[in-house]
């Protein structure tokens, strides 16, 4: 058993079990939970929890060259699954109790998500990269299937040696009722990660992630988020920089309509010198949708030289639609140079009269001045075939929000 | 602003302890150590008030008695013995005042010292002083120039004998008693404040300032300010305060109701300087302030400004419910900390009018082991159509002991409601700095005159006469914080 574990465990007690009894003491947080006030969780307190099974279908490819990971039904599926390449591990979580207890260990204390899932574990998967990986390999994460009966706790671990790189895609497309993947993600010094994620579940599905990442000295990553699917979805991120020199790039875009509640929430902890964090958060909302976004930046005593920075904006299409924003800035160290920006509005008239007065019929320009708000968020995407299928899904979205 | 031969003074006056640290021995007449009913009851008798002011008293204290302390803030507030605290002091021998002669010399004396002289004040500033000394209320100057406008600019507890009906038409209605904790408290104890009244259409001829000054040892200040203007009125008031040296805690409670009716501007401005407390956390004042405005007119407009210097932990948003169409909520904030000071500080504008506009500008300055955090909320409600709010945060951190947090709250439930929100932490520049200290100004100047180039766009807002008051008192609270 780890000696940094949280919660002092009763003797038998295994970490799932631990976990299992810390979930059950306070249940899913309501609103008088600061960090769950826009979002109460309490309503997911009827959602039951029914593991899935796997289809057995394959999900179709979104990027050629990717070696292509299925869960299916919340259950991870070998056989639709590629074989790992050469210096990259895949093993599963289920009955590897050292590498269970070396994640409840890092697991912060309280956390729905982290507890639930982690006692869940519809599926567990670890995957390795060892320095023998090819620089470009590509990993896709593909969460497929389910029912609205049904409930997935997916628990991944990417583990990075140093110097190795990396591209990680999740592709969240299921159906389940509940989904709350729990991602570990350990970045070893000078290792880099470009990671993607889109969440299109299904309009029924409730979607609660927590993902974390530990980074190390000179690591550079570079994640970008596309929360657009469910009913709701709250997309929490822990980034915790443990060494010095990370350079640290985050980006989300959240697009949504009808009464969907899309929470982004993150929380980058600058523990050493000399790190570097930038945030780009683009929302969207029309109909009765509600988005959310927290961000907090804590930078600890030591941590001189910080540079930490964070723009936040949200676009209202609607009447009824609502942006609640809490940035937040947590500084003890004085040679920091940290900021934070945060934006609610509309659609800038003029402009659209300019389009307009160009002979660009109104919907279509809405479409476009809505591409344009969230073009700086896509811009930070590399590959162009993953930029373009990201895009795509952005651009559709707008055509299907201004053509109603 | 050029701070030069002001900061210098500044800190030649602060190279001693703390300024105000002295005490002023006059008897004082108090209630009983300890909060219950009867304690309640003996206030509103001593202040000879009617029935239904005690009912009210009574109903707020029995409230309170079922809430919980409240501790969302970012502060370490050790726990609070509400029985060990007296509610009630006032000077003694106090007979109904005609004129400034009667007031005890000894308390002349301290203002005197504390650079308000309420002699020259007549003459010189053509600012009415309503002075509070401890709980009540000791001279009134300039009440008949105001009368002949209007103008009902009095203690509280005599505007509750002389004007019921607006005392229970409007007190309460901003705050109301059971609107949190302190409120409650406050609206169970409090013994003195300032009630003012401008009546439609007039411009108030004279700035109305009081200074609080808290005496007795162990003696909570809970003041109640009501202010109203009615139609097209304009009024400035300017609350300071100083507060003699002490080692035990001192609990300071306030509510502060602004009511702006239609075209009807308030400007608000305050310096606190009670004492902080020494290097270690020891002693200091608690200050726990609801401070709330409330433009209930069309066009009316509400501006909060402050300079916060002093108190060991201050818990304080003044805020601006912007109800009238086109209504104005301004917030001017500078926050000093130093040694082991706490500050949790910033405000609310709740926009429910149409074409409401805010501005929230707050300058955070933490040095030494203090933590200073702004909290602030911006809320845009349905109806509050082409609503507009700028926000800008900015925090000095002064050493790397020191902690500066920014937590703002943004809901906006109207798409032509536009919110802007910036914050920014850093440390003084190094080549500002240098510049100044090359040209043969000492680090404790150069910082001094760099902090109030920082704060300059609040500054700007006070009046005159606290504009400078201020500037000296960024650079005394500053003082061996740096080198």
């Amino acid at each position: 058993m780890s000696p940094n574990s949280a919660a002092p465990l009763i003797e038998n007690d295994t970490p799932r079990d631990a976990a299992a009894k810390r979930f059950a003491a306070v249940g899913w947080p309501g609103k008088s939970v600061e960090a769950f006030r826009f979002t109460p969780l309490d309503s997911l307190a009827d959602r039951q929890i029914l593991h899935g099974t796997a289809s057995g279908n394959r999900s179709t490819k979104i990027i050629d060259n990717a070696v292509h990971i299925q869960i299916s039904g919340g259950v991870y599926d070998a056989a639709s699954s590629d074989d790992m390449p050469a210096g990259i591990s895949l093993t599963t979580l289920q009955d590897d109790t050292e590498a269970q207890a070396a994640l409840f260990a890092d697991l912060p204390e309280t956390h729905p998500v982290a507890n639930l899932s982690f006692a869940q574990m519809s599926a567990g998967i670890q995957l390795s990269v060892s320095a023998d990986a090819a620089d470009d390999t590509t990993l896709v994460l593909d969460y497929a299937d389910g029912s609205e009966t049904s409930s997935a706790f997916p628990v991944i671990i990417v583990d990075m040696a140093p110097q190795t790189r990396l591209r990680l895609i999740e592709n969240h497309h299921s159906a389940h009722g509940l989904s709350a993947p729990l991602v570990h993600i350990r970045m070893a010094d000078k290792s880099e990660l470009h990671h993607v994620r889109l969440q299109d579940e299904a309009s029924h599905s409730d979607f609660v992630a927590l993902s974390q990442i530990q980074a190390g000295a000179n690591t550079k990553l570079n994640s970008f988020t596309v929360s657009k699917g469910a009913k709701l979805a709250r997309c929490e991120t822990h980034l915790h920089m443990l060494g010095e020199h990370a350079d640290m790039s985050l980006s989300h875009i959240y697009l949504g309509a009808d009464e969907q509640l899309l929470d982004i929430t993150t929380r980058l902890n600058h523990a050493v010198p000399n790190c570097q964090s930038n945030q780009l958060i683009r929302g969207v909302l029309d109909d009765k949708a509600r988005g959310v976004f927290q961000g907090m930046v804590r930078v600890a005593p030591d941590a001189q030289k910080t540079d930490g920075q964070q723009m936040s904006r949200a676009l209202l299409l609607s009447r009824d639609a609502e942006a609640d924003a809490k940035p937040e800035l947590e500084i003890y160290a004085d040679d920091v140079v940290c900021s934070h920006g945060a934006t609610v509005g509309e659609l800038d008239e003029t402009h659209l009269f300019y389009l307009m007065s160009r002979g660009i019929p109104e919907a279509e320009a809405r479409a476009l001045l809505i591409e344009a708000f969230l073009i700086d968020g896509l811009d930070q995407i590399e590959d162009p075939t993953l930029s373009e299928f990201l895009t795509d899904a952005v651009r559709s979205w707008a055509t299907d929000a201004t053509a109603s | 602003m050029v701070a030069t031969a002001e900061t210098i003074s500044a800190v030649e006056e602060a190279t001693g302890k703390y300024k105000y640290g002295f005490v002023t021995e006059i008897e004082t007449e108090k209630a009983p150590k300890g909060l219950n009913e009867d304690v309640i009851r003996f206030i509103s008798a001593k202040k000879e008030e009617p029935e239904w002011m005690l009912e009210w008293r009574l109903k707020a204290y029995r409230y309170w008695l079922k809430m919980p302390s409240p501790d969302w803030a970012k502060l370490n507030i050790p726990p609070i013995d509400y029985n060990d605290i007296y509610y009630y002091a006032a000077p003694k021998n106090k007979p109904k005042l005609e004129s400034l002669d009667e007031v005890d010399p000894e308390l002349l004396r301290t203002y005197e010292k504390l650079g308000i002289p309420l002699n020259e004040q007549k003459m010189l500033s053509g600012v009415a002083v309503d002075a509070v000394f401890d709980s009540v209320s000791v001279a009134t100057t300039f009440r008949d120039e105001l009368a002949k406008s209007g103008v009902i600019f009095c203690p509280i507890s005599e505007a509750i004998r002389e004007y019921p009906e607006l005392i229970k038409k409007y007190m309460g209605s901003v705050v109301p008693v059971s609107d949190n904790y302190f409120s409650a408290l406050n609206s169970a104890v409090f013994t003195d404040g300032s009630f003012v009244f401008i009546p439609k259409g007039v411009r108030c001829p004279m700035e109305l300032s009081t200074y609080f000054r808290i005496n007795e040892q162990n003696t909570g200040q809970f003041e109640r300010t009501l202010i109203i203007a009615e139609d097209q009125s304009y009024v400035s008031y300017l609350e300071g305060c100083t507060a003699p040296q002490r080692d035990e805690n001192q609990l300071h409670a306030a509510v502060v109701e602004l009511v702006a009716m239609h075209d009807a501007e308030i400007k608000y401005s305050t310096v606190q300087n009670w004492y902080p407390g020494d290097e270690e956390g020891r002693g200091g004042i608690y200050n726990f302030v609801t401070k709330r405005g409330a433009c209930r007119g069309d066009r009316s407009k509400i501006s909060w400004t402050q300079v916060e210097t002093g108190s060991a932990i201050t818990w304080k948003y003044p805020s601006c419910v912007l109800r009238g169409k086109d209504s104005v909520g301004e917030f001017y904030s500078v926050a000093v900390t130093n040694g082991a000071q706490q500050a949790d500080t910033g405000t609310k504008m709740i926009h429910i009018g149409e074409g409401s506009r805010s501005t929230i500008i707050s300058k955070g300055i933490s040095a030494g082991k203090s933590q200073n955090t702004y909290r602030g909320l911006v809320e845009v409600h349905k109806g509050a159509e082409n609503a507009r709010n700028f926000t800008q945060c900015d925090s000095l951190l002064v050493g790397d002991k020191c902690g500066a947090h920014t937590v703002p709250y943004i809901i906006s439930r109207n798409p032509s409601g536009k919110v802007e929100h910036e914050a920014t932490t850093s440390r003084i520049s190094e080549d500002q700095l240098f510049y100044c200290l090359q040209r043969g100004l000492s680090e404790e100047d150069s910082v001094s005159l760099l902090v109030n180039g920082f704060c300059k766009e609040v500054m700007k807002e006070l009046p005159m006469e606290f504009a400078v008051e201020a500037q000296k008192l960024i650079g005394i609270s500053l003082e061996g914080s740096v080198g």
